[in-house]
């Protein structure tokens, strides 16, 4: 569950670097990061019957949890949406940090939520969402996970419907988070 | 085990749907990817887990016996696309990367090692047609048997629209296009 920030910040500079590798193993994860020019769909089949994939702590203690860190930078806002997925037998929760983000607001007991990311001018913007199994029943799910850039949104348009946790320049906002 | 093409196709079109899982079926741990229109650039790291249960095995030719990961590509209505991929991770890995080969019916070595590792390292060049999509999907497998229990990850890199063919031919390139698909500098 640890997040190293910088080592990102790196991986972005050195994007073709391969010495990036030997510090960055832990567990299972996305990292998707929106550049200056853009990503648009990621689509990650994730199995938390993997023993890489960790056990959470705090609220998600117990849990099997898989974390998607998000960026965004040079001064670009940028809109994700993360929704999960599956064969119907999951149950999955987002959080951030120790907050509930959504629970069941994509198919069926899967999970589906905005975030919404604005930098300062010259750094960048990070949140990491976690997926976790909604309960330690289901550790041994596997799903899919959907994260999408949505180019275009306007902040209103990215948080006007649906949980959202917004990101603006280091400052935390959570919408209709359940 | 050739991947179906079909099955990209649908994935494509079904790729805002959030019934892809149970649609498609859960497989093997695998990562879409595609260039959609009006976009460019940037890059994912994704960890890999040869040890998942959804990690497959390869049952016969070369991938027979060795874990490995499928990586879906495509771009679409004329938007050529480069396309950079790159494994990297502790000591002691050792990938290839893979592309499907219709003349020998089998998957072809693209790139062993790289970077003066036993990681790996290649380039896709894709060149879709004026009205569709185009499909590529490299497959990154364990160098044999021995590693079908290593960690790593794998680092793909959508590089600037802006990249010409020419540019994107470095190294181990794998190049699908109208006029067929080559293989260039495979190791």
């Amino acid at each position: 569950m640890s997040r190293n920030i910088k080592l990102y910040a790196s991986v972005s500079v050195l994007v073709a670097a391969s010495a990036i590798a030997s510090a960055a193993w832990s567990s299972d994860k996305t990292y998707f990061v929106n550049q200056p020019q853009g990503i648009d769909v990621s689509l990650r089949n994730v199995d938390f019957a993997t023993a890489s994939v960790p056990l959470g702590s705090g609220p998600t203690a117990g849990r099997k949890v898989w974390d998607l860190d998000l960026s965004t930078n040079n001064g670009t806002s940028q809109c994700f949406e993360i929704a999960t997925s599956g064969d119907g037998t999951g149950d999955t929760r987002l959080w951030v940090a120790d907050q509930s983000l959504d629970d069941d607001s994509g198919d069926g007991l899967y999970s589906s939520a905005r975030v919404w990311l604005v930098p300062t001018p010259g750094n960048y913007e990070y949140l990491t969402v976690t997926v976790a199994a909604y309960s330690s029943a289901y550790n041994s799910i596997k799903f899919s996970l959907d994260i999408r850039k949505r180019p275009g949104l306007t902040e209103a348009q990215c948080v006007g419907q649906g949980p959202a946790v917004k990101s603006i320049q280091g400052t935390r906002t959570f919408v209709n988070a359940n | 085990m050739k991947i179906s093409t079909s099955n990209r196709v649908v994935v494509a079109a079904l790729c805002a749907s959030a019934s892809f899982v149970t649609a498609a079926g859960l497989k093997a741990d695998s990562l879409y990817f595609p260039n959609q229109p009006n976009n460019e650039g940037d890059n994912t790291l994704e960890d890999i887990d040869f040890t998942s249960s959804i990690i497959q095995t390869g049952s016969s030719g070369a991938l027979a016996g060795k874990k490995y990961w499928v990586l879906d590509l495509a771009t679409y209505n004329g938007n050529k696309q480069c396309f950079t991929l790159v494994t990297n991770g502790p000591a002691g890995g050792d990938s290839r990367i893979w592309v499907y080969d219709s003349t020998i019916n089998d998957y072809r070595s693209l790139n062993d090692d790289a970077n003066g590792t036993w990681y790996s390292q290649a380039n896709i060049w894709i060149d879709p047609p004026s009205n569709g999509g185009r499909y590529v999907s490299p497959v990154i497998s364990a160098y044999s048997a021995a590693y079908n229990g290593m960690q790593f990850f794998v680092q793909i890199i959508k590089r600037n629209s802006a990249t010409t063919e020419a540019a994107c031919t470095s190294g181990s390139t794998y190049k699908s296009t109208g006029s067929g698909t080559a293989f260039v500098n495979a190791t």
